[in-house]
């Protein structure tokens, strides 16, 4: 990794460490604002699942395996895991949506420690969502916005699909599949997606779009899929031409394709450098590295170094701070994101250079 | 043949070297199109496309004509084909001047002054040497059409930096004269031929190369246009892909 990149990674690491609370878990954000004392908020069990591949990712492992047990001591009985922040010793009701996030920090800490607990756990909350599931592939019950059935869901799809590795039975991949499927029916000629928001009728966060992008890809590569690829790559694409023209992305977009320019959201910009270099490994395009590495290059500015309000090293929701997107917070999954970013670009790099470097080229 | 030029600045090497080129072929040129380099929308879109240092390097070496950027080197082989051909003036507007041909200045090709410029010409061609992006209306004012030589194999690599692109996608460094259309290189191809290239050559040899390549082979098929139009073909949409200004960070991988 280049200096500047290397010390956006560390300083970022060094934010989600520091957002580990004593009582378990990761703190959702940072904020002075709301949290005058000492800026961490309480903990929240949907982000600290996806944080544990980051953390395995970046040497922490320990760190890691803390969460995953804390996350584990959360799940209930059928294998539901809670929505919301959680104070210690609070209960909070069954979520889908963090369910499956949290998912993706399990499945991790079984690959890495092959320990039964994790992948029971796994495999409970991936047939909990099965459970739960109506027949058509949505929910009725347990989402963030009651009656809400967004479009952003194929991220529970892809989590999934990944417990499903640890079941013999097809049950929760075929759960999985139906949601894909309903979801693909809400893709517009546009590309852009029905109810890719937090609200129905409301424009959707870059950060929500991202998430609906990264579950048809994820989740395309896990079953040799490529109906669903294209269904994500129309959209990762159209962003990244718009991104290239234009040199920036917008906070949030309305269905047709408007966009709300006066702040950028942060956090899906860190997801769409991931999605980009997704689609230049797979695709061999490296026309998505290039895009990439422009946004982190901006990323990398906008990251905290000496500052009153912030944090230091943590990617804030929003820029300028007071966007619509987690305003005036630094939310621990921006630098999530940020550092599997980071991670993903230099490996694509090596790469690159290791195919050069043998006189070849990519092809 | 009745020729308008374009220019991107009134300090175009490359259109001074091009437009001596195609009087010495007996080409008719009845005006030249340069657009204003100072405004600001100009130095917006090249700040959001290079960055700073790259807009400054730019600047320095291609307007200034300075030979301490990192980009210098990309100047010299069209200051050496214009040493060749006994040019002398540093500036498109005292090479019309001395040749009485039209000089306009413009603030952009798609402006009402552009248009209505080239309508009244009724140029057969207008060749293309910057100025930035065409409209349909602009396009339609010449005969045949606006002509371009293009950096790059067509359809494989439309767009900016195609050198640099061709080395990263393992394609050799092409010139591609076209017919411009309302896309990004998507016009009816005319003639390609590979760009000479030397064994220690790095990109800003290439790109260098590449220009005075541009015009030879601008030259080349105004001689035969009627040939290369008749063989002309049309691109594919499907079969290229439209790159952008390349990060540094790809460039330092063909060193």
């Amino acid at each position: 990794m280049d200096k500047n990149r290397a010390k956006a990674y560390q300083a970022a690491h060094l934010f989600l460490l520091n957002s580990i609370r004593t009582t378990g878990g990761s703190a959702a954000f940072y904020s002075r604002l709301l949290h005058p004392v000492n800026g961490w908020s309480e903990a929240y069990p949907e982000t600290t699942g996806y944080l544990i591949p980051t953390l395995f990712e970046a040497g922490s492992s320990e760190e890691a395996l803390l969460l995953a047990d804390w996350v584990v001591s959360l799940q209930y009985e059928d294998g539901g895991l809670p929505g919301g922040l959680l104070k210690k010793g609070e209960k909070r009701e069954r979520s889908i949506f963090n369910t499956a996030q949290m998912i993706l920090g399990l499945h991790r800490a079984a690959l890495e420690t092959s320990d039964r607990k994790y992948i029971d756990a796994t495999v409970k909350a991936g047939k909990w969502l099965a459970n739960t599931q109506e027949s058509d592939g949505t929910w009725n019950k347990y989402h963030y916005k009651s009656n809400y059935f967004p479009s952003y869901y194929t991220r529970v799809a892809w989590p999934m699909l990944l417990a499903s590795e640890f079941d013999k039975s097809h049950e929760i991949t075929n759960a999985a599949i139906k949601t894909l499927d309903f979801i693909q029916e809400n893709a517009l000629d546009n590309y852009f997606f029905i109810d890719a928001g937090f609200k129905k009728n409301a424009p959707a966060y870059l950060h929500t779009i991202a998430y609906t992008i990264r579950g048809f890809l994820e989740s395309a590569l896990l079953l040799n899929r490529s109906d669903y690829w294209d269904t994500g790559y129309n959209l990762a694409h159209h962003l990244f031409r718009q991104f290239e023209l234009n040199n920036r992305l917008a906070g949030a977009y309305y269905q047709d394709g408007q966009r709300i320019n006066w702040y950028r959201c942060l956090t899906g910009e860190a997801q769409m450098c991931i999605i980009w270099l997704l689609l230049a490994k797979h695709n061999e395009d490296y026309r998505f590295l290039n895009a990439s590495s422009k946004l982190l290059d901006k990323l990398c500015l906008a990251q905290p170094s000496l500052s009153i309000f912030k944090k230091k090293g943590g990617l804030s929701g929003s820029k300028p701070f007071y966007g619509r997107y987690i305003a005036f917070r630094q939310p621990n999954w921006a630098s999530k994101f940020f550092m599997d970013a980071l991670l993903l670009e230099e490996q694509l790099y090596r790469y690159l250079e290791s195919v050069r470097a043998t006189g070849g080229t990519k092809k | 043949m009745k020729l308008i030029v374009t220019a991107g600045h009134n300090k175009s090497l490359p259109t001074i070297a091009l437009l001596d080129a195609l009087l010495h072929d007996g080409h008719e040129v009845m005006n030249v199109l340069v657009v204003n380099a100072f405004q600001p929308s100009r130095l917006c879109s090249y700040l959001r496309q290079y960055g700073i240092s790259t807009t400054i390097a730019k600047f320095e070496s291609h307007y200034l004509q300075k030979q301490t950027t990192y980009l210098s080197r990309e100047t010299l082989p069209i200051k050496s084909y214009i040493k060749s051909r006994n040019i002398v003036t540093s500036s498109i507007r005292g090479f019309c001047a001395a040749r009485a041909i039209p000089f306009s200045r413009v603030n952009s090709l798609a402006s009402v002054k552009a248009i209505k410029c080239s309508q009244d010409n009724s140029p057969d061609l207008i060749i293309y040497s910057g100025g930035g992006i065409l409209r349909n209306a602009f396009i339609k004012t010449a005969r045949i059409g606006v002509l371009n030589a293009h950096s790059g194999p067509l359809p494989a690599i439309r767009g900016m930096n195609a050198i640099e692109w061709s080395l990263i996608e393992g394609l050799e460094p092409t010139t591609t004269v076209h017919l411009i259309d309302s896309g990004i290189d998507t016009g009816r191809i005319l003639h390609s031929e590979l760009i000479p290239t030397g064994e220690k050559d790095d990109i800003y040899d290439l790109r260098g190369k590449a220009v005075v390549h541009n015009i030879e082979l601008i030259t080349k098929v105004l001689r035969s246009i009627d040939e290369y139009l008749i063989a002309a073909t049309t691109q594919c949409a499907a079969s290229g892909k439209q790159y952008f200004v390349m990060h540094s960070r790809i460039k330092a991988l063909l060193k």
